[in-house]
């Protein structure tokens, strides 16, 4: 053996990361080939979270498949509720009372920002600093115990269905929402001072992971990932659903396509959440939360198809129906898999610590993947 | 040596071993208090008062588990490392000057004896992560290697520096001759330098690397369980604890402080109120910051550290002579 | 970059496609339908028009398997959903040279319907494992079989099952 094939032997590692691993977020599996602390090769091995949501869509009636909806991806599973709610409201040309549509939002908005949140305490346990989650859980706490109020849930909130939500939201909730739109917004500079400013996070995140427009566009990857790009794709804005285009917001948007600008675009996009659900709440109006609605939905046999902005990029429900009661096919198309698919073309050559912080960077949840 | 000696040493070796046992005990359970009320919590509060006999239990559960031993892994060495780990933590502990008259041996080149034994926790990392048969514990004893033997060059030119001001390596005398000055206000950037270098050392965060849980699932450590697990904790915190000593014997005075009743043997007080001060900055950096990365780690060390201590030694060096040149 | 929607229906025009242009609550949605062989120009002119893909999925119908891509624009509300079907094997040609985000759609696919995808680089299973890799278990059972005409609804881009 030569020289230089005995240090190949001896320098190249192929290391398992996860399934069962703190970094991955969810059952996913790396396998990696590795030279000392550089990845050569990346391979995602999905699966360990399969469900067979799909298959369940073809094996009961349509409106049972709220049930499914909110588990597919658990961190934010308000917009895919509200996808599939606003796909047979387009099928079946229901017509959603307007309280319900504002209720829809405001809890679409708060939704978000717990998932956001979550990420970010997530994603600095990942660089190794311990307590930025629980603040971060703290904060939380406040916005999940407004959403079991309403919901009835603290995590897959069941509260979309076809024509409406299934409950009202009393007026000491919507002060207690109010109360909490004005301490996070005072929260912001406590994430400032630890995070955003600290210098340690900022060498960890500047300049790693850039996503070019391109790669991104290439691979379908939307959400903050797009945005952190600089490309302003929103689906809130470009092709408004539900109500969204009553109310005032920004999109941020990064310039670098780096790890701090997809967390920088993630901060900013708390703050435009707290904005609309505010905005939604003055101008809430009153009446009923639910239209009514035929007993057995039979959509017209044909396909529909409905996209939201979920809190990780484009979620678009796509169905086929047959007239019968029982959907013929579902497509769920989870924002993650694009997300996740351009993983292995970023990451040739990175060091391992950078890896965990892109992986971190790009808010994935595995089960939304796998379905 | 004559058996009163005898008796005296033995005595005192006894004594440092539990002291560092409850070191690590109070460290622990100081730890996990401090962590929680950082974090908006409270910590350990079910066992005992506020959570005071947590550590105790702690270690009681961790000494009945059973140690695993992967079958792939070196027996042998597997089972050798945390007594090796555990060795070169106690014995600088002898040369400690508590207070005048706590202190078991002086040796004229105590500094120097310090140093050099600390040095030897990196093998018993090294061999933790080899023997373990485990791809991430080896990077683990990798990165932890290479990073203690970068960081042990600050140390040794900032110690260099301050036994140029005292004109001994001897740890009595450096305490001695600090009694008109702190050498912390003529040493501003050594103690600086000397405190990054320190929680490096340590393997503390945020230069945890070598047993980063979000990368490597606690790296070196991974396959230890039970006691060999407790050893390893027990050698960090006492590591942690010499290096907090070190400094403040280095720039804090030792200890001097306002004088009590029974002063040779209760100035060992401020010695360790000193000592314990420091502990909590390090708990408190610890759990504040992210951890670096890497190469970052090594260049700071290569790039920034180092010229530093060099520049700092240079600069020390001139003023001690223009220093003796004016005054002798 | 991203063509208007009537520049987009001259140029698939060209590509013998079949048409049909809706406003739905999201703006224009074009369904088109091709011939497979006319696939890869019809993507071409999409990718070129700037549109990012969204997913690419397939529906068992009698007697070929459907295959339905959807693209959509990232600066205007433009959706275009590409449909044509697999031949009498399950072999259909691959997007992935000219999108690499279909590359784990297309392996979904097989996964669930055992479509083979001609040129596609790497045709391992992504979300069954080993041991499932030839369940397919999205076919459907022969009693719930439905044809292409019983799903069309008044969708002109979707033909009486014929066999492009």
């Amino acid at each position: 053996m030569t020289n230089s094939e005995t240090e190949a032997r001896t320098f190249r590692m192929h290391v398992n990361l996860g399934p069962q691993h703190p970094s991955t977020h969810g059952v996913l599996h790396l396998e990696l080939e590795m030279y000392g602390e550089y990845v050569l090769g990346i391979d995602p091995v999905l699966g360990y979270g399969h469900r067979m949501h799909e298959k369940m869509a073809e094996t009961r009636p349509w409106q049972s498949f709220f049930a499914n909806t909110p588990r597919i991806d658990y961190a934010c599973s308000l917009p895919h509720s509200h996808c599939y709610a606003s796909l047979l409201e387009q099928a079946l040309d229901i017509e959603v009372p307007a309280r319900a549509r504002s209720l829809r939002i405001i809890t679409s908005e708060l939704n978000r920002i717990t998932s956001h949140l979550l990420w970010v305490g997530a994603f600095l346990l990942d660089l190794g600093a311990f307590t930025p989650i629980l603040y971060c859980f703290d904060d939380r706490e406040q916005a999940v115990d407004i959403l079991e109020h309403i919901t009835g849930n603290r995590l897959t909130h069941a509260y979309m269905c076809a024509g409406g939500v299934m409950a009202d939201a009393d007026d000491a909730i919507l002060r207690k929402t109010r109360k909490f739109i004005q301490r996070m917004r005072g929260r912001f500079q406590i994430y400032d001072r630890l995070i955003t400013n600290n210098i340690i996070f900022v060498t960890r995140t500047r300049d790693i992971g850039i996503i070019t427009p391109d790669l991104a566009r290439a691979y379908g990857a939307t959400g903050p990932v797009l945005r952190g790009s600089g490309v302003p794709c929103d689906i809130r804005k470009i092709a408004p659903y539900g109500g969204y285009d009553d109310f005032e917001f920004d999109v941020p948007l990064g310039s670098n396509g780096d790890c701090l600008d997809r967390y920088s675009v993630r901060l900013q996009e708390m703050r435009q959440s707290l904005n609309i659900i505010e905005q939604a709440l003055d101008q809430l109006p009153g009446g009923p939360v639910r239209a009514k609605v035929p007993r057995k939905f039979k959509p017209a046999p044909g396909h529909y198809s409905f996209s939201v902005e979920g809190a990780r990029g484009d979620v678009t429900y796509w169905a086929v129906s047959d007239g019968s009661e029982i959907p013929y096919r579902l497509k769920i198309r989870s924002a993650c898999m694009a997300n996740l698919s351009l993983f292995p073309e970023l990451c040739q050559g990175m060091l391992l610590a950078d890896l965990i912080s892109t992986l971190g960077s790009l808010d994935l949840v595995i089960p939304e993947i796998d379905r | 040596m004559d058996s009163e000696t005898t008796i005296r040493i033995f005595i005192s070796v006894v004594l440092v071993a539990g002291f560092v046992f409850a070191n690590a005990t109070v460290m622990g359970y100081l730890e996990r208090k401090l962590a929680g009320h950082f974090q908006r919590r409270l910590g350990p509060m079910e066992v005992g008062w506020h959570g005071i006999l947590q550590m105790p239990i702690d270690g009681i559960k961790l000494l009945g588990k059973r140690m695993l031993i992967p079958k792939q892994a070196e027996g042998l060495i597997f089972r050798l490392a945390p007594v090796i780990s555990l060795s070169p933590v106690l014995l600088p502990l002898m040369v400690i000057p508590f207070s005048p008259a706590l202190q078991v041996v002086d040796m004229k080149v105590g500094l120097i004896f310090v140093l050099a034994i600390e040095a030897f926790g990196t093998i018993a990392v090294f061999l933790a992560g080899w023997s373990s048969n485990n791809k991430y514990a080896m990077m683990g004893a990798l990165r932890s290697v290479a990073q203690n033997i970068a960081y042990e060059i600050p140390i040794l030119m900032v110690a260099l520096s301050v036994a140029l001001l005292a004109r001994s390596f001897s740890l009595r005398e450096i305490v001695m001759s600090q009694a008109a000055l702190w050498f912390i206000v003529l040493q501003p950037l050594g103690f600086l330098i000397y405190m990054v270098a320190g929680l490096s050392e340590c393997n503390r965060a945020p230069f945890d690397l070598p047993e980063a849980e979000s990368e490597l699932t606690a790296g070196y450590l991974t396959e230890y369980s039970g006691i060999a697990f407790s050893l390893f904790m027990i050698a960090e915190y006492t590591h942690m604890f010499i290096i907090c000593c070190l400094a403040t014997v280095l720039f804090l005075g030792g200890w001097q402080g306002p004088e009590l009743p029974w002063a040779e043997y209760s100035s060992a007080i401020w010695f360790l109120i000193k000592a314990y001060g420091l502990m909590f900055c390090m708990v408190w950096v610890r759990w504040t910051f992210p951890r670096v990365r890497y190469d970052q780690l090594m260049n700071f060390a290569w790039k920034y550290l180092i010229p530093f201590a060099l520049v700092n030694l240079f600069v020390t060096a001139l003023g001690v002579y223009i220093y003796e040149k004016l005054f002798s | 970059m991203s063509a208007l929607p009537d520049e987009l229906l001259e140029k698939l025009q060209a590509c013998d496609a079949r048409i049909k242009s809706t406003n739905p609550q999201q703006g224009s949605l074009l369904h088109v339908r091709v011939t497979r062989t006319a696939l890869k120009q019809a993507a071409t002119i999409l990718r070129d028009a700037g549109l990012y893909p969204v997913f690419m999925t397939a529906v068992h119908t009698d007697p070929h398997i459907a295959l339905v891509y959807q693209f959509a624009a990232s600066d205007r509300p433009l959706r275009v959903l590409l449909a044509t079907t697999a031949d009498k094997g399950g072999q259909a040609p691959s997007l992935t040279p000219l999108f690499p985000g279909m590359q784990w759609h297309e392996r979904e696919a097989r996964d669930m319907f055992g479509i083979t995808f001609e040129g596609h680089p790497d045709m391992r299973p992504l979300i069954m494992c080993d041991e499932d890799r030839d369940l397919h278990p999205l076919l459907k059972d022969p009693k719930r079989l439905k044809t292409l005409a019983q799903l069309k609804g008044d969708d002109p881009a979707i033909t009486d099952g014929e066999a492009p």
